[in-house]
C-alpha cells in the first residue's frame, strides 16, 4: 500500500497548480480548466482520508462534488459564451462592465 | 502487489503533476484542454490504487469524458485558440505564481504533519465499489442525492436561458421579441 502521505502531497500540489492557473492565467476559459484542476485535489484529498480511516462517506462526498462541478462548467461555460458573444474576448483582463 | 502499487501511484503521480504544469503554461487554450484530460485520466488511475474502482469510473466517464468534450467544444467555438497577447503586467504574474508556491508549501506542511495510524490491513478494508458506495449513499445521504437532481436541472434550465439570443435589436427585426 502506498503511505497516505504521498497521496496528501500531491493532492497539495494539484491544488497549488490550480491555484497558479487561476492567477497568473487570463483566458477565462483557461481559469475555469484551473478551477476544475483544484476540485480533482480536493477529491482526491477526500478519498485518500477515506481509505485512511475505513469510512465510505468520503468516497459519496466526490461523487457529489462531481455532480455540482458537472453543473458549475455548463453554467460557466454558457456564460463564457455569452460574454464573447457581447464582447468579443474572453480575456478577463477586457471584461470591466461592472467595473465603475 | 507492494511493489506495483508503489509504481503505479509514481507514473501516474507524474503524469498527472506533469500534466497540469502543461496545462497551466500551453498558450493555447485546445492544447490546455487536452493536456487537462490528460491529468483527469491519470487522477482515474490513481482512484483505482485508492480501492476507489466507481470513484475512478466516475472521473473517467464524466471529468475525462463528458466535461472535457464541453471545454473542447466551446473553446472551437469561440475561436478563442490564438494565444493570449504579452502579459503588460509580467510583475502581477510572477507575484501569482509566487503566492501560489507560498501557499502549495504551506499546505505541504501542513499535510507532512498529518499522522497516520493505520497499517496496511486496515487500509486494505475499505474496498469503494459500486454496491458498498451505493449502500452508504441510498442509506446516509437519500436526501443530498435527490437534491443533486434539482441542482441539474436548475442548471440545465439556467444554460437554455442563458443560450437563447435576443435579437430585439438585430439588423432583419423579424426575430425580434423571441
Amino acid at each position: 500500500m502506498v503511505p497516505t502521505q504521498w497521496y496528501l502531497l500531491l493532492s497539495a500540489v494539484l491544488f497549488g497548480l490550480g491555484i497558479i492557473g487561476v492567477l497568473v492565467r487570463r483566458q477565462a476559459i483557461v481559469i475555469l480548466m484551473s478551477i476544475e484542476l483544484m476540485l480533482n485535489g480536493a477529491n482526491l484529498l477526500f478519498v485518500t482520508m477515506a481509505r485512511e480511516i475505513g469510512n465510505l462517506s468520503g468516497q459519496v462526498v466526490v461523487f457529489f462534488v462531481v455532480a455540482v462541478a458537472a453543473a458549475e462548467v455548463a453554467v460557466g461555460l454558457s456564460i463564457i459564451v455569452r460574454l464573447f458573444d457581447n464582447k468579443g474576448t474572453v480575456d478577463v483582463d477586457e471584461i470591466n462592465l461592472m467595473k465603475w | 502487489m507492494q511493489p506495483a502499487y508503489g509504481v503505479t501511484f509514481g507514473v501516474s503521480a507524474a503524469i498527472a503533476v506533469l500534466a497540469a504544469i502543461m496545462m497551466i503554461t500551453r498558450r493555447n487554450a485546445v492544447h490546455s484542454a487536452v493536456w487537462l484530460a490528460v491529468c483527469f485520466s491519470a487522477i482515474g488511475v490513481l482512484y483505482l490504487t485508492l480501492q476507489a474502482p466507481f470513484i475512478a469510473v466516475l472521473q473517467i466517464t464524466i471529468y475525462a469524458g463528458a466535461i472535457m468534450v464541453l471545454f473542447l467544444f466551446v473553446v472551437m467555438l469561440l475561436n478563442v485558440a490564438a494565444p493570449e497577447g504579452r502579459d503588460p503586467l509580467r510583475v502581477i504574474a510572477g507575484l501569482g505564481i509566487v503566492l501560489g508556491g507560498v501557499f502549495t508549501t504551506g499546505l505541504g506542511l501542513a499535510f507532512a504533519c498529518v499522522t497516520t495510524s493505520a497499517d496496511d490491513a486496515a487500509l486494505a478494508r475499505t474496498e469503494g465499489t459500486v454496491e458498498e458506495v451505493g449502500k452508504v449513499l441510498f442509506a446516509d445521504y437519500v436526501f443530498a442525492f435527490e437534491f443533486v437532481s434539482v441542482l441539474l436541472v436548475a442548471a440545465m434550465v439556467g444554460v437554455i436561458v442563458l443560450g437563447v439570443r435576443r435579437r430585439e435589436r438585430g439588423p432583419s427585426g423579424s426575430e425580434g421579441g423571441r
